[in-house]
C-alpha cells in the first residue's frame, strides 16, 4: 500500500517536471529542430529557382556537396572562416584572460570597470559592424586619423578595399567584441577557485608566475576549455560582421561560410546549394560541440 | 558552483548551435508572424460574410474579398501609393486591400520564403530584374490573357515591357522605371573653369574629365562597386557601351570597360571605399558633400541629395557614348502571386497602372513612368532640367538580362569587378572566369 502511494507521488512529480519542460521543448522542436531537419534534407535535393515552387524535388545524394567542394569560392570561404576564427581566438582569449586576472584584483572601481567593458559584448553585432565600418573608412575613418596623427603610418590605409586589410579589420572588430565575453566567463571561474591552495603555495615559496602556471591554469582548465569552445562556435558562425562591413568582399576575401550560404539561398536562389553550405557549417560546429560535451563528461566522471 | 557553470556552458553551446542555423530560424519566425496577420484577416472576412448571409442573397461577384499587397518602396514614396489604394477601395467597395511594407533589400528574400511556406501576398511590387526569376520559379501568376484583353501594353517602353515577359508570356506589369545617367557638381566644374559635360561626349572625353576633376579635395567620379545587384547595375552600362553583354564577358569590349573602371580606381580618381558602399551611402558621403565631381546615379538619388545637402548645385547628363549609348533600366513591376482572387487582384493592378495613376505615382516618387503616353502627358518630365535628361536616357536604356537566373550572372559580374579592383586578378582574368561561370548557367 505504502509503496504504491509513493510510486504515484513520483509519477505525479515526473508529470509536473515534464509539464515545465514541455513548452520549451515544443518551441525548440518547431522553431529549431524541424528547420534543421528541413535544411539537411534540402542539402541532398536539387532545389533551385526552377523547381522551388513546383515541388518536383529530386534527391541527388551528395552531388551538391561535391559541387560546393569543387567550387573555389566555397573553398576560399572555408579557409577564410577558419583563419578568421583562429586569429580571433589567438587574441581574444589571452586578452580576456589578462583582463579577468586584472579585474580579479580588488581595487577601487574594479567591479564597475569590469561591468563597463561588458557593454561591448551586450551590443548587437550589427551595430558593432556598422560603427566599425565607419571607423575603418579609408577616407574619413577615425582609425586612420589616429594612426596618421600618432605617426604610426604615413598614408591612410584603405582598410576595406583590399583583401588582407579587410579581413584584419573584421578580426579587430570581433576581438573588440569578444574580449569581454572571455573575460566575464573566466572572471566567474576565478572567483570559484579555493584561496587556501594559493596561501599554501605562497608559504611554500611559489612566486606569482609559478602560482599562475601550476595552480590557476590547471584549476581553471574546465572553464578554459569551455571558453575556447564557446568562443570558437561564436566566432565560426560569424555573419553580421562580414555582411555589414564588407558584404563578403572585396571579391571573396571576407566571404564566410554563413554569408556564402545566405548568398546562395537568398540572392542566387540556389536553395540546395545554400543548405549544403549551411550544413557543412553546422557539422563542423557539431563536431566541436560533441568534443566539448565528451570532455565535460570525462571531467565529471573523474571527479 | 562548478557544475552549475558547466551546465550554463552546455546550455550556451546548445543555444548557439541552434542559432547558427540562422536562415532556417528566420524562416519559421516570419511564418509565425504571417499566420497571425492572416488569421485576423480571415476573421474579418468571416465577419463580413456572416453579415451578408443574414442580409439578402449575394451573388459571387459582389462577395467582398480582401487582397494583400506587399511593397518595398520607401515610406515617403508609399504615401502616394496608399492614397491610390484608398481611391481604389472607394471605387470597388467590395475589395479590401491590406498592405505590408517590406524593406527594399528584403523583398526578394521575403517573397522566396513566402513561396516555400505558401504564404504569399495576392499582389506585390518587386525589382524589375527579379520579375522573370519569379516567373521561372512558378511563383508569379501568368497574366497574359488579362494583359492582352487590357491592350495597354503597346503604350509601354520596350525595355520595361521586356522585363515582365518570360517565354512569350506576361508575368507582371511595369509600374515605375528609372535608369542611370551621370550627375555632375556644377560648382566644381565652375571653379575649375571646365565646361559642363553634355550628352554628346565620348568615352575619351569622359575619361579625361574624370582625371581632370580629381584633386586633393575631391574625386573625379563616384560609382557603386558594391558586391550586390547595385554594383552590377552601375558597371553593366559601361560593358554595354563597349559593345559587350553578360553573354560575352570575355570579349574585348567587356575587358575595355572593366579596364577603364579599374584605371579610375587604381589612379585614385574614385574613392577606394566604393567597394563597400551602397548607392545611397556613396551619394550621401561622396557626391552630396562635394567630395566627388561626377557620379553614376539614378533619379531617385535626388531625394538623398536633398536630405543630405539641399544646396548642392548639380546637373545631369546622359552617359558618354563609345560603341553604343546605353543605360540600365531599374524600377519596379507589379506581379500577381496568387490566383485565389484573380479578378480582384487584376483589377487592382490595372487600376495602379492606368495612365493617370502611373503618372501621379512616378512623378511624386522621383521615377519615370514606363508608359510612353504618360511621359508625353507630363510637363515635369519634359521641362525639368534633371528629369528630362533621364527621360532622354531611358530611350536607349535596356533591361538587365532578361534571364531567369540573372542573380547568378550578376553574382559572377560582382566577383569579377571586386577581384579586379582589389588587385587579386587582372581585368582579363577576372572576366574570363566570370564568362566561364556564366557559360555554366543553364
Amino acid at each position: 500500500m505504502k509503496k504504491v502511494k509513493r510510486k504515484s507521488y513520483y509519477d505525479k512529480r515526473k508529470l509536473i517536471v515534464f509539464a515545465f519542460v514541455l513548452p520549451a521543448a515544443i518551441y525548440m522542436f518547431l522553431m529549431i529542430i524541424i528547420p534543421i531537419i528541413n535544411n539537411i534534407v534540402m542539402g541532398f535535393q536539387n532545389v533551385d529557382l526552377m523547381n522551388f515552387a513546383k515541388g518536383e524535388k529530386k534527391f541527388i545524394g551528395f552531388d551538391m556537396y561535391k559541387k560546393i567542394f569543387q567550387n573555389s569560392t566555397f573553398r576560399i570561404a572555408l579557409k577564410n572562416t577558419i583563419s578568421y576564427t583562429f586569429w580571433c581566438l589567438v587574441f581574444q582569449f589571452p586578452l580576456g584572460f589578462a583582463m579577468a586576472l586584472f579585474f580579479s584584483k580588488k581595487f577601487k572601481l574594479s567591479q564597475f570597470l569590469r561591468g563597463l567593458t561588458v557593454i561591448a559584448w551586450v551590443l548587437p553585432m550589427i551595430a558593432v559592424a556598422g560603427v566599425f565600418k565607419y571607423m575603418f573608412n579609408g577616407d574619413i575613418g577615425i582609425i586612420n586619423h589616429l594612426l596618421v596623427n600618432l605617426k604610426i603610418i604615413k598614408e591612410p590605409i584603405k582598410w576595406l578595399a583590399y583583401g588582407d586589410s579587410a579581413m584584419t579589420a573584421i578580426i579587430i572588430a570581433n576581438i573588440w567584441k569578444g574580449v569581454p565575453f572571455n573575460m566575464i566567463l573566466l572572471s566567474a571561474a576565478l572567483t570559484t577557485l579555493p584561496t587556501d591552495v594559493f596561501e599554501a603555495a605562497s608559504i611554500d615559496g611559489a612566486n606569482t608566475v609559478k602560482r599562475f602556471f601550476y595552480i590557476t591554469v590547471p584549476l581553471l582548465k574546465p572553464a578554459i576549455i569551455s571558453v575556447l569552445t564557446l568562443g570558437f562556435i561564436y566566432t565560426f558562425k560569424v555573419f553580421d560582421l562580414s555582411y555589414v562591413m564588407t558584404g563578403g568582399g572585396p571579391g571573396s576575401a571576407t566571404e564566410m561560410l554563413s554569408t556564402l550560404a545566405y548568398r546562395y539561398s537568398f540572392s542566387e536562389y540556389n536553395f540546395s546549394q545554400g543548405s549544403a553550405v549551411a550544413n557543412v557549417l553546422f557539422i563542423l560546429l557539431m563536431v566541436v560541440g560533441i568534443f566539448y560535451i565528451s570532455l565535460v563528461n570525462k571531467e565529471e566522471s573523474n571527479n | 558552483m562548478k557544475s552549475i557553470m558547466k551546465k550554463v556552458f552546455a546550455l550556451l553551446i546548445v543555444s548557439t548551435l541552434a542559432i547558427s542555423m540562422l536562415t532556417a530560424c528566420s524562416k519559421s519566425s516570419k511564418d509565425a508572424d504571417k499566420t497571425d496577420q492572416k488569421s485576423t484577416e480571415t476573421e474579418k472576412k468571416n465577419d463580413t460574410e456572416k453579415k451578408n448571409d443574414t442580409g439578402s442573397v449575394s451573388t459571387k461577384e459582389d462577395e467582398p474579398v480582401s487582397i494583400e499587397m506587399w511593397y518595398h518602396i520607401s515610406p515617403d514614396q508609399a504615401k502616394v501609393l496608399l492614397g491610390m489604394l484608398d481611391e481604389f477601395m472607394e471605387e470597388n467597395p467590395n475589395i479590401k486591400v491590406t498592405t505590408q511594407s517590406v524593406a527594399f533589400a528584403e523583398i526578394k528574400k521575403q517573397l522566396s520564403i513566402g513561396v516555400a511556406a505558401d504564404k504569399l501576398p495576392d499582389v506585390t511590387l518587386c525589382d524589375t530584374v527579379d520579375n522573370i526569376s519569379f516567373a521561372a520559379m512558378g511563383a508569379a501568376v501568368d497574366i497574359t490573357d488579362e494583359v492582352e484583353a487590357w491592350g495597354e501594353l503597346d503604350h509601354y517602353f520596350d525595355g520595361p515591357r521586356s522585363s515582365a515577359l518570360y517565354d512569350g508570356k506576361y508575368y507582371g506589369v511595369p509600374f515605375y522605371s528609372n535608369c542611370l545617367a551621370i550627375m555632375y557638381n556644377k560648382d566644381i566644374f565652375d571653379e575649375m573653369g571646365l565646361e559642363y559635360p553634355d550628352g554628346s561626349w565620348t568615352w575619351t572625353e569622359f575619361a579625361d574629365l574624370v582625371a581632370k576633376t580629381t584633386t586633393e579635395d575631391h574625386y573625379g567620379l563616384t560609382m557603386c562597386l558594391y558586391k550586390s545587384e547595385e554594383g552590377t547595375f552601375n558597371v553593366l552600362p559601361f560593358i554595354w557601351q563597349a559593345g559587350a553583354d553578360f553573354s560575352s564577358l570575355d570579349s574585348e569590349g567587356a575587358v575595355e570597360a572593366l579596364t577603364m573602371i579599374n584605371d579610375f580606381y587604381q589612379k585614385g580618381y574614385m574613392s577606394k571605399e566604393l567597394v563597400s558602399m551602397t548607392q545611397a551611402d556613396m551619394c550621401a558621403s561622396l557626391f552630396a558633400t562635394g567630395k566627388s565631381a561626377m557620379m553614376v546615379a539614378g533619379s531617385w538619388l535626388r531625394t538623398n541629395i536633398k536630405n543630405e545637402n539641399p544646396n548642392l548645385n548639380y546637373g545631369v547628363t546622359t552617359f558618354a557614348t563609345y560603341k553604343n549609348g546605353a543605360s540600365p533600366i531599374g524600377g519596379g513591376n507589379i506581379m500577381m502571386m496568387k490566383d485565389d482572387h484573380k479578378e480582384a487582384s487584376w483589377k487592382l493592378m490595372e487600376f495602379l497602372c492606368r495612365k493617370e495613376n502611373s503618372l501621379k505615382f512616378c512623378e511624386d516618387a522621383g521615377y519615370i513612368s514606363p508608359r510612353t503616353d504618360a511621359v508625353e502627358m507630363s510637363t515635369l518630365w519634359a521641362t525639368d532640367p534633371i528629369m528630362s535628361v533621364y527621360c532622354e536616357q531611358l530611350k536607349v536604356a535596356k533591361a538587365r538580362g532578361p534571364h531567369p537566373k540573372w542573380p547568378e550572372i550578376s553574382s559572377a559580374i560582382q566577383y569579377a569587378v571586386q577581384d579586379t579592383v582589389s588587385g587579386v586578378k587582372t581585368p582579363e582574368q577576372a572576366l574570363k572566369d566570370a564568362a566561364a561561370t556564366v557559360a555554366e548557367i543553364k
